[in-house]
């Protein structure tokens, strides 16, 4: 199943260096590209529709309107359920090379950082050694890729955060939001974006766009994880059927489909979806933006039914209380009040109000913090409110009949 | 208890020391100059990383000192950063440090089961450090290998798919190591 596949090397696991890349296609007619201007490389890119491998998919085209004098790559993102960009890292170095050279050219960037998370310490030396091989066959032209190390947290799918960590200060969003690096400015991407754009050059605008659904073109990486039977990394065409990407690619769920509780679509940040709506549900941009969710980092987490929901969103939240920056209030004190209440819950302790205040504080933290982190926080615990309350309500009842009898 | 008790000594004494190796000392220059101008800073989280392998697997208030020296900014700006990030210890830990994730994904397929094997097996309940200072336990965010799960990391390495049993063999097999 190699046709149409971008990132083939995920699928064979085989060799990574220069040569064998080379083999591959990697490299080849990469001069003639060049060549060819950057504008060429920016109507392509426009003509493919290619979209942001993260969040809701900003449209790379778009992204591009603007200069950037840096080029920043980011791969340091922890968010749970999404193991695409080791994958990466470890299989496809040269393809991400690659793309930094092109997207360069196209925005004039002088200077390109691949900002990797500092448990990587594999995964960085494979990519230190494919740079290394590519400046010493002089593929890179005048183009500086550095590789830089920042310590990694969730904190860091926020791109001014990114940038003050990569200016050396704490990874903290910038009050305006700002993209400037050094004074000048730069442009973001996620890593898998930017491994997929050599690709779409090569093969032409025209295969990109031809694959996948009408807002959602080519294909993309997914991670299955969870209560599946074989956990993995593939690749799909966009608006692949949620249920033919679990029981093909993932083995099914333990047990079979009747077992299946809910599942995390794309990253804890798109929150959980119960079975109903994921029975008929493709796996593109706008099929999960109509179920209120986001295709995000495409990071599949699989519940079955031996699942406890309520400790799967407790956990979440320890995570969002442990990554919160702590800059702004709302989501600094919302994520350690939202695990507390939490933790409550998952016996039952605690008063049927608290909901209804728990929903509040969850609109205030999406609303009113300063960057998205807690929107991306808030999600999960608002889906279970969403979808599970009936659990919850009955949880906080069975406290209450046992403390009472506890009582008599 | 004499004997843990000389190793304490030693490594107050080992504490009160630290400065980079040569190699080091090169690799330093090779990082700043991945940063244009004056922006030195940048490559703090880096050379915080190699600091702390050398001495040991945590930075010392010595250590922060050098770093901030080497790099010619304020040392408050070093111990903000060293503070702020889960990956650097401020205190001493075990020769191997060993981190399980507990994010979702890997809570699913028996984390739980994980630590408490070798909360037994080791002694010591999460972040703390074994008497003799060979493993030090610590609960993790998602260390990005969900498809792996359960997931843990000792000092640099990654290991997936792991079980209680297979753990306390893992650890059985460093605590042998490390005394031939």
């Amino acid at each position: 199943m190699k046709q149409n596949r971008i990132f083939t090397n995920i699928i064979d696991q085989g060799s990574v260096t220069l040569k064998a890349s080379q083999k591959r296609g990697d490299w080849g007619d990469i001069l003639a590209i060049l060549e060819k201007g950057p504008q060429w490389i920016r109507d392509q890119i426009a003509e493919s529709e290619l979209r942001e491998r993260s969040g809701h998919g900003e449209y790379v085209a778009r992204k591009w309107e603007s200069k950037g004098s840096y080029l920043v790559i980011n791969a340091s993102s922890n968010e749970p359920g999404t193991g695409i960009d080791r994958y990466l890292l470890k299989y496809e170095p040269h393809k991400i090379l690659e793309g930094c050279l092109v997207a360069a050219k196209a925005i004039g960037a002088h200077t390109s950082y691949v900002c990797i998370r500092g448990d990587y310490a594999a995964e960085k030396e494979i990519l230190e050694t494919a740079l290394s091989e590519a400046r010493e066959k002089n593929l890179l032209g005048d183009l500086q890729i550095n590789i830089h190390v920042s310590a990694g947290g969730a904190v860091f799918e926020e791109e001014s955060a990114l940038l003050e960590s990569l200016e050396g200060r704490k990874a903290m969003p910038r009050v305006d939001l700002n993209k400037a690096l050094y004074g000048d400015w730069a442009i973001i991407h996620a890593l898998e974006t930017i491994a997929t754009i050599p690709t779409i050059l090569r093969q032409g605008a025209l295969w990109f766009s031809s694959l996948g659904t009408a807002k959602s073109k080519g294909t993309k990486l997914f991670s299955l994880s969870g209560h599946v039977s074989t956990p993995c990394v593939v690749e799909e065409e966009m608006g692949v059927s949620f249920k033919d990407l679990v029981e093909k690619q993932g083995g099914g769920v333990k047990g079979g489909w009747e077992f299946f509780l809910a599942a995390i679509p794309g990253g804890a940040s798109s929150g959980f979806l119960p079975k109903e709506p994921c029975e008929g549900l493709n796996m593109d941009f706008e099929s999960l933006e109509e179920v209120s969710s986001c295709l995000g980092t495409g990071g599949i987490v699989v519940f079955d039914q031996s699942t406890d929901m309520v400790r799967i969103a407790t956990r979440l939240a320890q995570f969002s209380k442990q990554e919160s920056c702590g800059k702004c209030t709302p989501c600094r004190v919302g994520t350690g009040w939202v695990f507390q209440l939490l933790d409550r819950l998952v016996v039952g302790r605690a008063k049927i109000e608290e909901l209804t205040q728990l929903q509040e504080v969850l609109l205030r933290m999406r609303t009113t913090s300063l960057c998205a982190f807690g929107g991306w926080a808030a999600a999960p615990v608002e889906s279970l409110l969403r979808y599970f309350q009936p659990e919850l309500e009955r949880r906080i009842h069975m406290y209450e009949i046992a403390s009472r009898r506890g009582k008599a | 208890m004499s004997k843990a008790f000389s190793q304490m000594e030693q490594a107050l004494e080992k504490a009160q020391k630290f400065s980079f190796s040569k190699e080091n000392l090169n690799k330093i220059e090779g990082i700043k100059a991945k940063y244009p101008g004056d922006n030195s800073a940048s490559a703090l989280v880096e050379i915080l990383l190699l600091a702390q392998k050398q001495n040991g697997g945590w930075l010392s208030p010595i250590a922060l000192e050098v770093v901030a020296k080497t790099l010619g900014i304020p040392l408050m700006k070093v111990m903000e950063i060293a503070h702020f990030y889960p990956l650097f210890n401020v205190t001493p830990e075990g020769t191997y440090c060993v981190r399980i994730c507990t994010t979702a994904p890997c809570w699913l397929k028996g984390s739980t089961e994980l630590g408490r094997a070798c909360q037994k097996w080791l002694g010591v309940g999460w972040e703390e450090t074994t008497v003799d200072g060979m493993f030090s336990l610590k609960e993790s965010a998602c260390l990005g290998d969900c498809t792996k799960a359960p997931a843990i990391q000792i000092n640099e390495t990654l290991r997936g798919e792991l079980t209680p049993q297979k753990i306390t063999h893992l650890l059985q097999e460093l605590a042998d190591g490390d005394q031939k």
